[in-house]
């Protein structure tokens, strides 16, 4: 019972922090925080995000060949919308114009986990992955031009990245914390520079400061009906570098999950 | 334990492979292709637009100077018409042939020739004399309330000043048909004004809109004086100019520094920003042959008085005066020294009473004087590509 009060406190107050970032340049997918234990252990996992700027769906999984090593795999897929910045009008204000973009990643790790503390109950477990994924974005015409045309960019980008992370599983709960040191590499693009000054400016500030280094923290709260968990999830950019300002890169992503743990699954039947 | 072998493997070939990836290469892209490729026949333009945001450096921001912001699609388009001598009676003339960049867009004669090598009745201003045009002049935001155009400063914006330059007989002789003609009779604009305006429907208020953006987004902040005001800036912009010497300054060019803040600075500005000044009298001649401000307002207070000008690449803006009467700066300050005339209106900073000033410079004045004026040129602005002539 104590869990679920906390489960709904969680997600109302994720729900308030999710609220007003940028989706345009990069978003954070929800990191895959593993829980594995033991060889054969998997999770599989279909996540989803909803709101008034987004939608997206996640696929995540997590596999034990051999006992302390792991396989991951995420995909992410996300819709966004939003305004963008994209000329200064006057000394004090900025045209915006309204943008929708999509975001896909494809990402593939591999780590290990070991078991620590008095009963075992803490997993820590370290992670590097690579991926690859492709950004769009497409502007309406500035409201100066009174044209219907659609002005488009989109790039494709890499990412690297080592995760470790930290969790704890009761009988009907589980939580975990992570720290991903992601690095991401923007490749080949087309950027129709007709969408203003700023927005090309700050594209080009993305393309120049490639690769982005930076932190991404998360943490995930998780409720188990065996076979089957819920959990909330939240991943974060920790903005501390300029650059990052300036480009206004997302700094939360919350999303809800569905996980299955296959080995629970065959347990039960 | 093989199969594990096998995907380990591969994922150690797959972060190879990516580590060996390229840097990021965005292709920009501004105009639709067939767009691009017809403009490209006749102008050399980007197919990444040039920026025409000015960045001024802090010494002038911090007095309140910021330059309008430039919309980008209607400067290039003015840019493109600034240049074009299609938009003349005679088809040889431009705004570029009395505005030439080299000279900071200002002519080397002392009065200009337009179409049918008519002779003007004035100098050409420089508009590079200025820090920028949006910053500086009246503009369609402050309207009125900034700095008028013009020797007789009879203009307020820069559309209302290039209007009538098409116009005017002595310079391109174009009536409104005229000009709409014949920029609709050059495949090139059609694009072009689609980009800046949505449609291609040629008017003159969209002309004469563009280039003032063009011209609005024309600025010098980066001469040698600008770097000095830069790195002395502190609490106070004005004493810091005033009270101390630059240290990149050579001994000449402090020296003249000192000189212009006593004798020139209370018309002409300590800071090159803005002149406190709009109009005064200098005198040139005990009477003026063209009244100047008095010719637009009739008022007897205004005849023989004539924009201050910002001095702002001066060295490279010969022959001064509205007239064009002076070839150098060393006649210019031999003026100052012991020329001036008398005359009614001049301005209390240039006389005693009833007799003009005689500064009396020193040979060694004059020459440091001169030494700090060319501490103005501000050498980026005259070869900048975002400001230069695009036809092929
Ligand atoms: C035939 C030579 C000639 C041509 C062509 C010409 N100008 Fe000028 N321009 C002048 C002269 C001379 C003045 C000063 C006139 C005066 O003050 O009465 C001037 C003044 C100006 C000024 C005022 C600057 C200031 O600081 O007050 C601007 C701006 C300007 N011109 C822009 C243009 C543009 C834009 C065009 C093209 C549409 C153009 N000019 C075409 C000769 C020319
Ligand atoms: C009373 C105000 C005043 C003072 C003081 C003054 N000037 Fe001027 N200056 C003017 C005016 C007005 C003009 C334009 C006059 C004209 O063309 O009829 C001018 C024009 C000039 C020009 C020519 C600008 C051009 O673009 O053609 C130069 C150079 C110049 N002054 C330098 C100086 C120097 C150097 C001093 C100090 C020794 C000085 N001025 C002091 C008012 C002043």
């Amino acid at each position: 019972m104590i869990s679920r009060a906390y489960f709904l406190v969680a997600v109302s107050l994720m729900l308030v922090f999710a609220a007003c970032t940028s989706n345009r340049f990069y978003t954070p997918n929800t990191m895959n925080i593993p829980m594995l234990t033991e060889a054969g252990q998997g999770t599989v996992a279909g996540g989803l995000t909803t709101g008034s700027k987004n939608t997206g769906w996640e696929a995540q999984a997590t596999y034990s060949p051999v006992k302390h090593l792991g396989l991951m795999f995420n995909h992410f897929d996300l819709r966004h919308k939003g305004e963008a910045p994209t000329n200064q009008s006057s000394f004090f204000f900025f045209e915006k114009t309204p943008y929708e973009g999509q975001t896909r990643l494809t990402e593939g790790a591999v780590g290990g986990y070991y078991q620590v503390g008095p009963q075992k109950e803490y997993l820590l477990s370290l992670f590097t992955g690579f991926g690859q994924g492709r950004s769009e974005n497409r502007y309406s015409a500035p409201p100066d031009q009174q044209s219907s045309e659609i002005y488009v960019s989109d790039w494709r980008y890499q990412r690297y990245f080592i995760q470790p992370a930290l969790s704890l599983k009761y009988n009907r709960f589980q939580v975990g914390t992570g720290i991903r040191f992601a690095w991401v590499n923007y490749l080949d693009g087309n950027i129709s520079s007709r969408v203003g000054q700023l927005e090309t400016q700050r594209i080009e500030l993305l393309e120049n400061s490639s690769p982005l280094f930076f932190t991404e923290m998360a943490w995930s709260i998780g409720w188990r009906l065996k076979p089957v968990v819920i959990s909330l999830n939240s991943t974060a950019v920790v903005r501390g570098k300029n650059t990052l300002r300036d480009l206004d890169l997302a700094s939360n992503y919350v999303s809800l999950t569905l996980g299955l743990n296959i080995h629970e699954l065959k347990k039960k039947f | 334990m093989k199969k594990l072998h096998v995907v380990l493997t591969l994922f150690g070939a797959m972060l190879l492979a990516a580590a060996c990836n390229k840097k990021s290469d965005f292709n920009y892209y501004y105009y639709e292709p067939a767009d691009y490729a017809l403009i490209s026949q006749y102008l050399n333009l980007p197919d990444k637009p040039d920026n025409y945001l000015s960045e001024l450096p802090k010494h002038l921001t911090s007095l309140g100077l910021a330059p309008r912001p430039v919309q980008q699609d209607k400067a290039i388009l003015g840019r493109v018409l600034f240049y074009d001598t299609h938009l003349s009676k005679d088809g040889k003339v431009s705004c570029a042939s009395c505005h030439k960049q080299e000279l900071a867009f200002s002519d080397d004669t002392p009065v200009s020739r337009g179409v049918f090598d008519r002779a003007g009745d004035r100098n050409s201003i420089a508009l590079g004399s200025v820090l920028s045009f949006a910053a500086y002049y009246g503009t369609d935001l402050f309207g009125p309330s900034g700095i008028p155009f013009f020797w007789d400063n009879r203009a307020n914006t820069a559309s209302e000043q290039n209007l009538s330059s098409m116009t005017n007989p002595k310079e391109m002789d174009m009536s409104h048909a005229d000009i709409t003609n014949a920029v609709q009779a050059q495949p090139y604009y059609e694009p072009l004004f689609r980009m800046a305006y949505g449609d291609g429907q040629v008017t003159p208020a969209r002309v004469s809109e563009a280039i003032g953006e063009f011209v609005n987004a024309i600025g010098s902040y980066r001469s040698k004086f600008d770097q000095e005001a830069e790195k002395a800036i502190g609490y106070n912009v004005y004493s810091n100019i005033e009270l101390s010497n630059f240290s990149g300054f050579s001994q000449a060019e402090n020296r003249g520094k000192k000189l212009y803040l006593d004798n020139c600075a209370s018309c002409h500005s300590t800071t090159q920003g803005r002149p406190p000044k709009m109009k005064a009298n200098n005198g040139l001649d005990a009477s003026y042959p063209d009244a100047g401000v008095g010719g637009i307002t009739n008022q007897a207070a205004d005849m023989g008085m004539f924009k201050v000008p910002l001095l702002r690449n001066i060295a490279l803006t010969a022959p001064y005066m509205h007239d064009g009467r002076f070839a150098t700066l060393e006649q210019v300050i031999d003026h100052y020294s012991s020329g001036i005339q008398f005359h009614p209106n001049l301005s209390s900073e240039l006389r005693v009473g009833n007799t003009p000033l005689k500064l009396n410079f020193t040979a060694q004045d004059k020459s440091d004087l001169v030494a700090f004026l060319n501490t103005l040129t501000d050498e980026q602005l005259l070869t900048e590509k975002r400001y230069a002539n695009p036809f092929k």
